[in-house]
């Protein structure tokens, strides 16, 4: 079936069209070329040539000129458009022109630097007819043998890596690079929309490592990053490596025409918010599809949904009579064959659909196809795009479908779709100085080399800015019995390595891991931050995984272990959190004549006081426990808005009513906000207070979960109206009575009028000052 | 406002931030006097070095006198190397060094590295010491100098730990270094060669086994870099005095296995491990095959209680590449007239030889059916087990095998006499 009979199909299908809340037309856009710049190797030149290039991309082009012209820069590419000729270009013509020149490539997963490589291997090969010397390029990461690990020291001219290898592998040996670090001429960062918040914090760190290293052997690297379509990608390269970057935004490539629809699955209960499970429509929808020959890509939001529709398609194929070999998995850890023959099979129409997780998004390349259909928002409007990107790469018209779950971020998604197509509001945040990550890579930078006592780690290539704190943190260290200061230097004087306690992607020994003791072997079924534990995993919980209940026997705080058995009770529980929050220090403020807001550092003191369990359908409390767990105590970043004392009066609503509405209100702000700063909902908790301290006003606290915090109160401080706003709409457009789980919270938490009322102080907050 | 270290510790859950350390001056007169360390003004900043002498006299259990008689010959055999042949013991330079810890990378430093040189009257050790490591630079100037008034390193592990932990330590210091492919015996390769078969090749084992003898109130090594971090703190160095003794009975050591290992090449040793192969193998590896098969037929003169199989699957290995047949034929005989209990192992090689490479099926099966008798009645003595079933199968196949070929070969020898 080709995309004309598809769209006609779907048309006619009235129960289809009455869930698409959008059918959207983006037209084709025709290639946009410039000319080779004129300095190229003429060597590189034909080599391109043979691959088939025959002119460049304006993005190309214009990233490849302000290489060659020695500047920084991060280009913002869509899927399929051709970016790894924007770094491997002036790469190859670098080492072209001197042999020693070397780069150094960091790819977020091993997955997507192995497919680079191949790529970068094709030109290479076609390089070499015209070249007398090899050149060499290869991954180094985990898995590399130890036997092939000399070689690539001394003899790599591009060396591909992830940010973890490089920072405890690479950095603290960096004697055993002398050859790469003395001639080192790009750092690429691929894919830098990855490196947001605590990763991002970290990899700027890791940066800084790395010039520092750069630096000690005389070399100076220029930075070549690629993103995808982000609020501010070049204030967010510039971040990540401490360097200005020139921006290169406007896409060359050509895009093909396509139809992206939004379907929102039938309600079921109005009250709860319940929709017909998102993963049974998009399977349903996908199972139709693949029956009229129509080659899809489904894209789900784990390993475990991806099996369930994998089975259910595989299935669908048998009975139709079809080899169910016709349906493929994707996920994580596939080899580049594996992948090749995945790609093979849908070229010649072997293979039919693929069902994948996030995996595929990144740049990897499985050839064309005609339908993606994503199984639930993808979390970021970003991801949304390269997912998008996945169904007709070149030149045909194609299909996105993007179906949402009841979550209330996929709500807003499918009723707003100005923020997908408009200007993206998504913003990677990073905060470099956070002080627990710095002192974590100061740590680490101090064991690469000593430090000299006028030094400020992170420094540009300029030698301006860098971190004032660095001092003190050294002292801190020595204090600590770490550093040692002797003769104008700090140097590490202690038994440990560093770089091997510090991870880059979590906090992750805080988290309390949750085990199954249903069957004989224990399993464990998940892991939930140390903050969260004592809401949802206290002795006696019935905690919710997937949409299984299990009962929590015990919570072992000591050993941070939570042991569960799998339940059918018809309640659920229900936790008393009593936080206080006490603002540390404020870095900006703002009056809004009677309203007040900043942002700045605050403590957040928690503990779980009591629980309830509430009957399902009828609410009733069935009963009550104590729950008796130590008192929990974070420093981290914070955003707040301050209301007048009258507030309620001004507004004209009872106080009690304004408490729940306030409450409401914090609800919205927690399912919203993730949109805006690009995280996860886990990375954000709001608290409404009636009296805040230091105020004794009514205020909302948006505090970070990461100890420290990543910059996101800093952040909401410049947007918060947005995202009130967004906020608004999110509540306007449900289609509940008085509140429900996707968006402000059911009516029992928040009060009959809290869906009105949130709405009320939203308003104040977009609309101060009063 | 709190200060940095205080938000620190409130981010790092301290209850209350260790008292600020004032630095101290590295001086300690009287320390350093008990050290025995002297401080050399350099061009780049000061060194401290202790000097000392261990005269025979001082160093019982090592013969320092025939170490120092040792000639190029020895030193490739003990590092099976052929760049040892033309340098003499005086050419050697001992290292060991102290470092602050085995977690490696460039955080790790050496603070004391010791340096030995054979004399005719003992062992001359020259002890680099890290005061502070601002003195780095200075001290790995002086240390490189000295390496290079030699021409091959002697150490122990110094090939995967000593001499990559020195280039870092050069290459931070933005120093050249320059020996990486200089000679180098280590003598922890050498050992597991030399002394095939022992528990393990601590250097404490070594010296329990081999050098006879055991360290009286050493040091032990996962307490050195403590102890000299709290040195350098607090500023009073005495407490090191073992480690440099310490590293001082290393570099003995390195001496003392050498001369230990020259004498295992000689057969003049005790036979602490009772396993050559690892010797006759180098001297093959050397291309010394002559020396490899004196070294076999006098290792089994000298001493009756050598481990047959294993000398004489080493000699017979020699003979049947040096194509001496008829010395390797008469080797397994002597194995078999010399044998007090069943061993398949001399039967089996003569049959294959006689098979695969004489081509005399005749008396390849002569030697399956002494074997087979041989075994019948060494199996009426015990019981009939597992091991002699498998070892009539393997024998049955044999027969069977080269019966055929027998065969084979008569019958075409009959029908060629019959044409
Ligand atoms: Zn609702």
């Amino acid at each position: 079936m080709n995309m004309d009979q598809l769209i006609a199909l779907l048309q006619n299908d009235k129960e289809f069209t009455s869930h698409v809340t959008l059918w959207r037309h983006l037209e084709a856009q025709p290639a946009h070329y410039l000319p080779f710049p004129q300095s190229l190797d003429g060597r590189l030149l034909s080599a391109l040539k043979k691959h088939h290039i025959q002119q460049l991309y304006s993005h190309q082009a214009r990233t490849i000129d302000h290489i060659l012209q020695g500047r920084n820069a991060v280009v913002v590419t869509p899927t399929a458009s051709g970016k790894t000729l924007c770094y491997n270009v002036p790469v190859l013509q670098k080492v072209l022109q001197t042999r020693e020149a070397r780069a150094l490539y960091l790819f977020p997963t091993k997955a997507l630097s192995q497919d680079q490589v191949a790529e970068l291997h094709e030109l290479i090969t076609l390089l070499g007819e015209d070249i007398d010397f090899d050149i060499k390029s290869y991954t180094f990461d985990g898995d590399t043998p130890v036997a092939a690990r000399k070689s690539i020291r001394t003899s790599g001219h591009i060396v591909v890596t992830n940010p973890d290898m490089l920072h405890s592998g690479i950095l603290p040996h960096h004697t055993l690079w002398v050859k790469l670090f003395e001639n080192l001429r790009f750092v690429v960062i691929d894919e830098i929309h990855h490196y947001r918040g605590l990763f991002g914090s970290h990899l700027a760190n890791v940066v800084r490592r790395l010039k520092r290293i750069c630096a000690f052997y005389g070399s100076r690297p220029q930075f070549i990053c690629c993103s995808a379509t982000i609020a501010n990608p070049r204030e967010f390269a510039e971040r990540l490596t401490g360097e200005k970057m020139e921006l290169v935004a406007e896409n060359g490539a050509p895009r093909g025409a396509k139809h992206f629809i939004f379907y929102n699955p039938p309600l079921l209960n109005r009250e709860l918010g319940i929709r017909q499970s998102y993963v049974k429509e998009a399977q349903k929808l996908a199972g139709r599809f693949l029956r009229h020959k129509v080659q899809t890509i489904v894209f789900a939001r784990s390993r475990m949904r991806v099996e369930i529709i994998l089975t259910y398609l595989k299935e669908a194929m048998r009975k139709t009579n079809a080899s169910e070999l016709q349906v493929r998995g994707y996920r994580g850890g596939y080899l580049p064959l594996e992948r090749r023959e995945i790609e093979r099979g849908l070229r010649s129409g072997e293979i039919l659909g693929v069902v994948s997780t996030n995996a595929l998004e990144l740049g990897i390349d499985i050839g064309q196809l005609q339908v993606c259909i994503m199984a639930g928002y993808p979390g970021t409007i970003a991801s949304t795009w390269q997912q998008a990107g996945r169904a007709g790469r070149r030149s045909d018209a194609s299909m996105a479908i993007l179906v949402a779950s009841s979550a209330p971020l996929d709500q807003f998604i499918v009723s707003n779709p100005d923020y997908l197509f408009g200007q993206s509001p998504e913003a990677g945040i990073i905060n470099p100085d956070n002080l627990i990550v710095l002192l974590s890579h100061i740590k680490c930078a101090a064991f690469e080399l000593p430090f000299s006592e006028q030094e400020r780690f992170g420094i540009r290539w300029d030698g301006s800015e860098g971190v004032d704190a660095t001092q003190e943190i050294l002292s801190y260290l020595e204090d600590h019995r770490v550093v040692h200061r002797a003769e104008g230097k700090w140097h590490w004087m202690a038994e440990i390595y560093p770089a091997e306690a510090v991870s880059l992607r979590s906090a992750a020994e805080e988290n309390v891991v949750i085990i199954d003791r249903s069957t004989a072997d224990e399993r464990v079924i998940g892991e939930i931050d140390l903050f969260a534990a004592p809401l949802m995993v206290h002795d006696e919980a019935i905690y919710l995984h997937g949409s299984q209940q299990y009962h929590v026997d015990k919570l072992d705080w000591e050993r941070r272990k939570a042991y569960v058995r799998e339940v059918a009770v018809d309640h659920y529980t229900d936790a008393q959190l009593k936080s206080d929050l006490r603002v540390i220090e404020s870095s900006e403020e703002k009056t809004l004549d009677a309203c007040a807001c900043g942002h700045g550092e605050v403590s957040v003191t928690s503990v779980a006081t009591m629980y309830k369990k509430i009957k399902f359908n009828t609410h009733e409390n069935i009963g009550w426990g104590k729950i008796d767990l130590p008192e929990l105590t974070m420093h981290t970043g914070a955003f707040w808005f301050i209301f007048p004392v009258d507030i309620h009066e001004r507004l004209n609503i009872p106080q009690q009513e304004f408490s729940d509405g306030l409450k409401a209100a914090a609800n919205v702000l927690g399912n919203v906000a993730p949109l805006f700063i690009m995280g996860d909902p886990r990375d954000i908790s709001v608290l409404p207070m009636m009296r805040a301290p230091l105020w004794q006003k009514p205020a909302l606290f948006i505090w970070e979960r990461y100890p420290g915090g990543v910059g996101h109160g800093a952040k909401l401080f410049q947007i918060y109206a947005d995202v009130a706003h967004a906020g608004i709409q999110l509540v306007q457009q449900c289609g509940c009575d008085s509140g429900c789980p996707s968006c402000v919270g059911p009516a029992l938490e928040v009060g009959e009028k809290g869906k009105q009322h949130a709405v009320a102080v939203l308003r104040v907050m977009v609309q101060a000052p009063l | 406002m709190l200060s940095i270290k205080e938000k620190l510790a409130q981010l790092q859950g301290e209850r209350s931030a260790p008292a600020h350390q004032a630095v101290q001056p590295s001086s300690d007169p009287q320390g350093m006097a008990e050290l025995e360390l002297l401080a050399e003004t350099t061009p780049t900043g000061s060194v401290w070095r202790r000097q000392r002498h261990i005269s025979q006299a001082l160093a019982p259990m090592v013969d320092l006198a025939a170490c120092s008689r040792l000639a190029g010959m020895d030193l490739a055999l003990i590092a099976k190397s052929w760049d040892f042949r033309d340098l003499a013991a005086k050419d050697l330079i001992f290292i060991d060094t102290e470092t602050t810890g085995l977690a490696g990378g460039s955080g790790t430093y050496a603070f004391l590295v010791g340096l030995a040189r054979l004399h005719q009257d003992g062992l001359a050790i020259r002890q680099y010491f890290l005061l502070n490591q601002g003195q780095e630079r200075s001290m790995l100037q002086a240390i490189g100098e000295e390496m290079g008034s030699a021409k091959a390193l002697i150490s122990f592990n110094g090939k995967s730990y000593d001499v990559p932990l020195l280039r870092s330590r050069f290459i931070l210091n933005r120093l050249p270094f320059a020996w990486e492919a200089s000679p180098h015996l280590d003598l922890l390769h050498a050992a597991r060669r030399i002394w095939k078969g022992m528990d393990g090749y601590a250097l404490t084992n070594l010296e329990r086994e081999v050098l006879r003898f055991q360290r009286e109130g050493d040091v032990p090594g996962y307490q050195i870099p403590e102890l000299y971090f709290t040195a350098v703190r607090s500023g009073q160095f005495a407490p090191l005095k073992g480690i440099f003794q310490h590293n001082v009975m290393d570099l003995l050591s390195l001496a003392g296995l050498l001369v230990h290992a020259q004498r295992r090449f000689q057969l003049r040793e005790e036979p602490q491990s009772r396993d050559i192969t690892g010797i006759v193998r180098t001297l093959i590896e050397l291309g010394l095959d002559e020396m490899a098969e004196g070294f076999c037929q006098s290792h089994l003169t000298l001493r009756p209680d050598a481990p047959w199989p294993l000398v004489m699957r080493q000699h017979a290995r020699i003979l049947k590449r040096q194509r001496k047949y008829g010395d390797m034929v008469r080797l397994w005989e002597k194995w078999i007239g010399n044998m007090a209990t069943f061993n398949l192992e001399p039967y089996e090689e003569l049959a294959k030889y006689f098979e695969h490479i004489a081509h005399d099926y005749g008396r390849a099966l002569q030697i399956i059916e002494r074997a087979w008798q041989r075994l019948e009645i060494s199996s009426q003595m015990g019981s009939r087990t597992l091991a002699t079933t498998a070892l009539y199968a393997n024998l049955q196949k044999r027969r069977l095998r080269v019966s055929k070929k027998l065969k084979k070969l008569r019958d075409h020898e009959g029908s060629a006499y019959d044409g």
